[in-house]
């Protein structure tokens, strides 16, 4: 079953004279439980394309469309909401707010929205992540491996439609890298999660189900394949 | 040592930094500016008033010269002249005094002159020139007015001048005027040399070694040093070493200039405006260049990997401060100048500086107040430049703000809502939110101090103090506190009449005034005895041993005796006794003051010197003596009295009947009068034109007069206070945006990630709301517990001596603030994230990398 397509995505930045061309005529499918990583050099578009696929920014042209539902024809507000309910994010820089506990970051999402939270599988969530010991500690006294795994049980907690990560271990160092990495995917094929990860490093795409390359813009390989067998 | 040029670089790096702020400068330079303003403002009033009153005492001595030195022979000049320390000596010679009946009212002294000392007296003339041939005379306009004699040159002068007791009469031609100053001591006529020789020649033997005491003929030396610093002693120090027993010699020292007589309530005054100022201009540039440095913290750890030193990221960040300020202080002392000028007239209104008071400007208070600022500045940018100093290269790239919930390892797990989202954000940068609020609060509870002292004002109690009924009329002299002279039967059975006339007036009641001798029971001489023992403070020196010689005698000369009516009885103050106005008027009894009563005494004493049912005996008109027993313990009210105090304060009131008949029938020292209702008629013009056209010799102060005068004075206060606890809450509220802005901004990633993760604006605006709504609270709390010690302490310094003031706690100002400050707090940060937003989400989210 097919999570999140999109549809000729264009994101063009400056003028006529200057004009970059960050997305230039994206068009891939992403099905129910899929690890894809996108991988590109840096400036190719990868993280501009992961702004868009999460609704953080808005398209020059083009849709997407998450369970079939086209993310841009919402208002900001709307999108806000659908965000936090059908996209996880796990950020580079961990972005734990520095006030919460750990507990409370990973369900901020979810009491943002004002729903009671699932503790059973929250908890299991943590467990799977290895912070059943920590939940009450305070971010900054947490190490970034540690940190990482926290922003990636927020991510899972909302049970979203989609987790998308913007290099989750560029701050990592490698041992930690593998680590979390494994985690995030484990984690994923255990609550079935459909995973979208960039990365500019090609050892740690190779755990993905799927690798999408992509280079000024343009997929070159990957965009349509289903299985890893399309390589 | 080789000396290192950095400099130039260091204030190019401190320049770049600080144009690259762009508008953010505005909050610093704001600041700085308001400190000024404040600082120059003070200055300025505080130093025109000093100059003011400085003038006004000159002016009242009748001298600029420092110091002086009396009744000396010329070779004395010569040798005091000499001396390397004394500056432009100027002399007078002593002739006599002006005794022309006209010139009763006007103490004039007849005496010549050199052209430097009738300057520096303030008595040179305007018009015309300094007596040159025998017979000229060059005199003050109040002089020729007494005398009738128009201001013009060649006027004919007729003087009878007293010299040393004999009298001369002279006929003088008018060579020079200037126009005279009524709050001088003495006016002054003078003469020529020639003249001066030949009436006062100078005498032979020293003034302090003559027999019997006269004074013509010698010198009155007046000099000045090179500064006013300590010139008590520079004069005692200056005789001594001129050989002179200063025990021995008359000199004196120009009290203009000696400062000790600033009176402490306003020192304390203005040291309290002082330390708010500084205090609230801390509070705020202490917060803008540390929040600013926090915000730079990344680029001073790169310059610090780079090789700056500790001194130079000092120099660096204290280099900024002073860019600011270079551009801050000037606006704000110009500014500062301009606002005191305003309120310099409502401010010196309320104090009594006579009639000429010059706002100046002073060069040494823009100095002192570019001083004053520029301090408040380097305090205030002492830690930001530590902080900068200190930044260790690695932490610097990851630090955002300073934090110190570090403390907080682990926290129970709580619900999150926008408001403990908040509340944990408040404790971020507690030392932050210690700050702004601090700064609020100060201009909280100087609102609320003010509020609370002009409540405390009564109009009732200020008033009853100066006047009872509506009116007063009396003698000049009696209602002028300066005057020497009393007349106190000006309001003959004549005058009682045509004040009745007047339109307007209801009634009018007489207070009799006679300072006449009493006999005193046995019983009052025990404790009068025990009083003046028992409060020496009193009754010093050989003062203190007359006043004991006349108790012991149990005669004692000179006694406020009033009259009164019935009426007048009901005003007086009871302390003891019955005031029973059917057995007063009998003529058999009298009432007696308590010592508490007596004015001029700080506190009331317990007891009386006299007890009802005591008998005292007065002195009457034809030298008889009559007793009367005491009916009551009871006391004058002040607008109702003489305005001056007698040797023991005894006062003793009898009905205006028997006043009338045995002590003084002439007429009354005072009238009160009352006004009719319902007649719309201003007596205050009526009873202006009486006293101006019709009896000039008589005065009369109105209850509108003092009304008035209340107003006024509240009304400074209001335009003072209200000024300063405004600027105080500009301030305040300037700390409150800027803090709440650079919060925002410090946290825009933070803010970013959270929208990201899917907090809508509406949660965002209200956690920031909540977080504005938490100051707000503070503030709130702080001011009114604040407020509890201020009012009981430091109001208390204030308002110490305003006897008209009554305390009423309270802090309604600070509740009508709430909802203003609340909604302020709650919408700024909104306002703030608004602006914030215009960038998207993914540039917000981009600036960590």
């Amino acid at each position: 079953m097919e999570v999140l397509h999109t549809e000729g995505l264009k994101k063009y930045y400056g003028n006529q004279e200057n004009e970059v061309k960050a997305l230039d005529g994206i068009d891939l499918s992403i099905k129910q439980g899929e690890f894809v990583a996108i991988v590109g050099t840096s400036g190719s578009g990868k993280s501009t394309l992961l702004h868009m696929l999460g609704g953080l920014d808005r398209p020059t042209e083009g849709k997407v469309y998450v369970e079939n539902k086209d993310i841009f024809s919402l208002e900001d507000e709307a999108l806000t909401i659908f965000r936090r309910r059908k996209i996880g994010f796990v950020f580079q820089a961990f972005n734990l707010v520095p006030v919460l506990n750990v507990y409370e970051n990973i369900v901020l999402p979810i009491e943002l929205d004002g729903n009671p939270v699932d503790k059973d599988y929250v908890n299991q969530v943590i467990d799977s992540l290895g912070l059943t010991e920590k939940i009450n500690s305070m971010p900054n006294q947490l190490s970034g491996g540690q940190q990482q795994r926290v922003a990636i049980a927020r991510a899972l907690a909302t049970k979203p439609a989609i987790v998308l990560a913007d290099e989750p271990t560029g701050n990592l160092d490698s041992r930690t890298s593998q680590d979390v990495l494994s985690l995030l995917k484990v984690t994923g094929q255990n609550f079935n999660q459909t995973i979208v990860m960039i990365t500019h490093n090609e050892e740690i795409s190779q755990m993905a189900d799927r690798i999408i390359r992509i280079e000024d813009g343009k997929i070159i390989k990957g965009g349509d394949g289903y299985a890893k067998g399309t390589k | 040592m080789q000396k290192v040029q950095n400099r130039k670089v260091i204030s190019r790096l401190s320049a770049r930094i600080v144009s690259a702020r762009g508008k953010k400068n505005l909050v610093t330079i704001l600041a700085i500016m308001l400190t000024t303003v404040l600082f120059t403002a003070l200055f300025t009033i505080g130093g025109s008033m000093m100059e003011s009153i400085q003038e006004s005492t000159m002016r009242q001595v009748g001298g600029s010269s420092m110091a002086g030195v009396k009744f000396v022979l010329p070779k004395d000049y010569e040798k005091l002249s000499k001396d390397s320390k004394v500056k432009n000596p100027s002399y007078r010679i002593i002739v006599g005094t002006a005794e022309n009946e006209e010139l009763l009212k006007l103490s004039t002294e007849v005496n010549y002159a050199e052209d430097e000392n009738a300057k520096e007296m303030f008595s040179y003339p305007e018009e015309g020139s300094m007596p040159r041939e025998r017979n000229e005379i060059a005199t003050s306009t109040l002089v020729l007015d007494a005398l009738g004699i128009p201001h013009t040159l060649g006027e004919k002068v007729a003087l009878k001048i007293s010299i040393d007791g004999k009298q001369i009469t002279e006929d003088f031609i008018l060579s020079g005027f200037w126009k005279g100053d009524g709050i001088a001591m003495a006016q002054q006529c003078w003469v020529s040399r020639e003249f001066c020789d030949e009436v006062a020649p100078t005498p032979e033997t020293s003034f302090y070694e003559q027999l019997d005491t006269k004074y013509a003929g010698y010198w009155m030396m007046d000099f000045d040093y090179s500064n006013s610093w300590d010139i008590q002693d520079k004069t005692t120090a200056l005789l001594e070493r001129n050989g002179y027993d200063i025990n021995r010699i008359a000199y004196g020292v120009n009290w203009a200039y000696t400062t000790s007589d600033v009176d402490g309530g306003a020192i304390i005054f203005i040291v309290v405006l002082l330390g708010l100022i500084l205090a609230s201009g801390y509070l705020i540039i202490y917060n803008i260049f540390s929040l600013n440095v926090a915000g730079d913290i990344k680029s001073y750890g790169l310059l610090k990997t780079i090789g700056t030193t500790e001194v130079q990221l000092k120099k660096l960040v204290r280099r900024q401060a002073f860019f600011l300020s270079a551009i801050g202080i000037p606006i704000g002392l110009v500014t500062g100048v301009l606002l005191g000028k305003c309120l310099f007239p409502v401010i010196v209104r309320n104090f009594e500086l006579g009639e000429i008071v010059t706002f100046s400007i002073n060069p040494l208070v823009f100095l002192g107040a570019a001083a004053f600022s520029f301090l408040t500045v380097w305090i205030s940018c002492n830690k930001p430049c530590k902080l900068a100093a200190r930044v260790s290269p690695i932490e610097a790239v990851r630090y955002t703000e300073k934090t110190t919930y570090s403390k907080v390892k682990e926290r129970k797990v709580r619900k999150v809502t926008a408001f403990s989202f908040a509340w944990a954000n408040m404790g971020r940068n507690r030392k932050k939110v210690a700050i702004v609020v601090a700064s609020l609060s100060l201009s909280m509870i100087l609102m609320n101090s003010v509020y609370t002292m002009i409540q405390g004002f009564d109009m009732d109690k200020y008033v009853s103090n100066f006047i009872v009924g509506d009116a007063i009329v009396a003698d000049a002299t009696i209602l002028n506190m300066g005057s020497q002279v009393y007349s106190n039967n000006e309001i003959t059975p004549e005058v009682q009449e045509e004040l009745k006339g007047i339109e307007g007036i209801e009634s009018v009641h007489n207070v009799y005034f006679a300072e006449i001798g009493i006999t005193i029971s046995e019983n009052a001489q025990r404790n009068l005895v025990q009083f003046v023992e028992e409060n020496p403070q009193y009754f010093s020196d050989s003062y203190g041993e007359n006043m004991l010689t006349m108790v012991k005698e149990r005669n004692i000369p000179w006694n406020s005796v009033y009259g009164v009516d019935s009426w007048g009885m009901e005003q007086l103050e009871g302390y003891k006794g019955e005031l029973d106005w059917e057995k007063f008027k009998t003529g058999n009894y009298c009432l007696v003051n308590s010592y508490g009563a007596v004015h001029g005494m700080e506190e009331p004493l317990d007891g009386m010197f006299s007890d009802v049912g005591d008998k005292l005996s007065i002195e009457l008109l034809d030298g008889s003596v009559k007793e009367y027993e005491v009916l009551a313990i009871a006391s004058i009210p002040y607008a109702m009295s003489s305005r001056f105090m007698t040797n023991l304060g005894i006062e003793v009131i009898l009905p205006e009947q028997e006043f009338q008949t045995f002590v003084n029938p002439k007429g009354a020292m005072l009238s009160v009068l009352t006004r009719e209702k319902d007649n719309a008629v201003s007596i205050d013009k009526c009873l202006e034109n009486y006293t101006n056209q019709v009896r000039t010799n008589l005065d009369a102060v109105t209850k509108a007069t003092y009304e008035e005068e209340f107003k006024d004075f509240v009304n400074t206060f209001w335009i003072v206070g209200g000024g300063l606890s405004l600027v105080l809450a500009l301030i305040g509220i300037l700390n409150f945006v800027n803090a709440v802005v650079t919060g925002i901004l410090a946290r825009k990633q933070e803010l970013a990630m959270m929208e990201a993760v899917g907090m809508t604006g509406k949660q965002m605006k209200s956690m920031l709301a909540w977080e504005g709504t938490l100051y707000a609270v503070f503030t709130m709390a702080v001011s009114m517990v604040a407020v509890v010690p201020v009012n009981n302490l430091v109001l208390k310094l204030v308002v110490d001596g305003m006897w008209y003031f009554t305390n009423h706690f309270t802090i309604v100002p600070i509740i009508l603030c709430m909802p203003v400050l609340l909604l302020a707090a709650s919408i700024i940060p909104v306002i703030a994230y608004q602006n914030m937003k215009r960038e998207s989400v993914v540039e917000r989210l981009r600036e960590t990398e």
